[in-house]
């Protein structure tokens, strides 16, 4: 009998700038973009810090 | 004033206040110093060094901001004085967008300790000058809360999710930026139509000279 073991995803969500996950412990930021709002822009802290442009893929709005 | 700093700029479509407006504020007069983050919001460079501000840009990141803080409950935002200057503006935005207007010192732990008396939780912050603010800079950083900031063009960018770019040292560039940051909040959540105007002018806005507040 071959037991089943279900898998748990734990998906972070993407840094815009670098593309990397953030993890919880990291303290990235999220905001709507702040031009349409209708996108939701993640910025992990490395790149917050360095001011990495972040660029809104709904309506090409380029931050900070 | 010398003639560059009312030299008119070749600006197409309409800005929020005439350019003259702008203009008498100094609200584009930067400083000599200039970060390269700065850079693309900057017109010229002058012949004595001093770096000015492409009027449009500061207009377009004045409405931009708006929207942004339009997606906030206005008790959410935090609005935060970080020079003298900015104290008088920040109430008075506070008292038209219904943000919370903060001019005091900024204690240690404000925005990261729960156990601090008067401890805060805000979803989005405004803040006057990232010179000024450095531990709201970094408590935002350290609590993950979007920051807005007006950026001199020597200004830290560091953990600014969206820059404003202007003269942010200035008694009159201030109160007319907050001015019509207030009323660009209030149209863009339809609490004010379009063409229409705050009950006050942009002066009411200005901190009077022997004013007190933060030094
Ligand atoms: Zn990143
Ligand atoms: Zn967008």
């Amino acid at each position: 009998m071959s037991e089943i073991r279900p898998t748990i995803t734990v998906e972070f969500p993407i840094c815009n700038s670098c593309r990397k996950p953030i993890t919880p412990k990291e303290r990235g930021v999220s905001f709507l973009c702040p031009n349409c709002g209708s996108y939701t822009i993640w910025r992990c802290k490395t790149c917050r810090k360095q001011g990495t442009k972040y660029v809104c893929p709904n309506c090409g709005f380029t931050g900070p | 004033m010398s003639s560059d700093e009312t030299e008119r700029q070749s600006i197409e479509g309409e800005l929020l206040v005439p350019q003259e407006t702008y203009m008498l504020s100094g609200i584009h007069i930067g400083t000599e110093a200039e970060i390269k983050a700065m850079r693309e919001f900057i017109y010229k460079v002058r012949n004595d060094g001093i770096h000015v501000f492409d009027l449009k840009k500061i207009d377009e990141r004045i409405r931009i901001a708006a929207r942004m803080l339009s997606h906030y409950e206005p008790g959410g935002i935090l609005a935060v004085a970080a020079s003298r200057f900015a104290v008088r503006p920040v109430q008075r935005f506070s008292q038209f967008t219904g943000a919370v207007a903060f001019v005091e010192r900024f204690t240690p732990g404000l925005l990261t300790n729960p156990n601090l008396p008067g401890y805060m939780e805000p979803q989005v912050i405004l803040l006057s000058n990232t010179e000024g603010g450095s531990q709201v800079v970094s408590e935002a950083a350290l609590a993950g809360i979007p920051l807005i900031a007006f950026c001199d063009s020597n200004s830290p960018i560091d953990y600014v999710d969206l820059i404003i770019p202007m003269n942010n040292r200035s008694r009159k560039s201030l109160a007319l930026a907050y001015w019509l940051l207030a009323r660009q909040v209030l149209r863009e959540r339809g609490q004010l139509g379009t063409q229409e105007d705050l009950p006050v002018k942009p002066e009411d806005f200005e901190m009077e000279s022997e004013e007190g507040g933060i030094e």
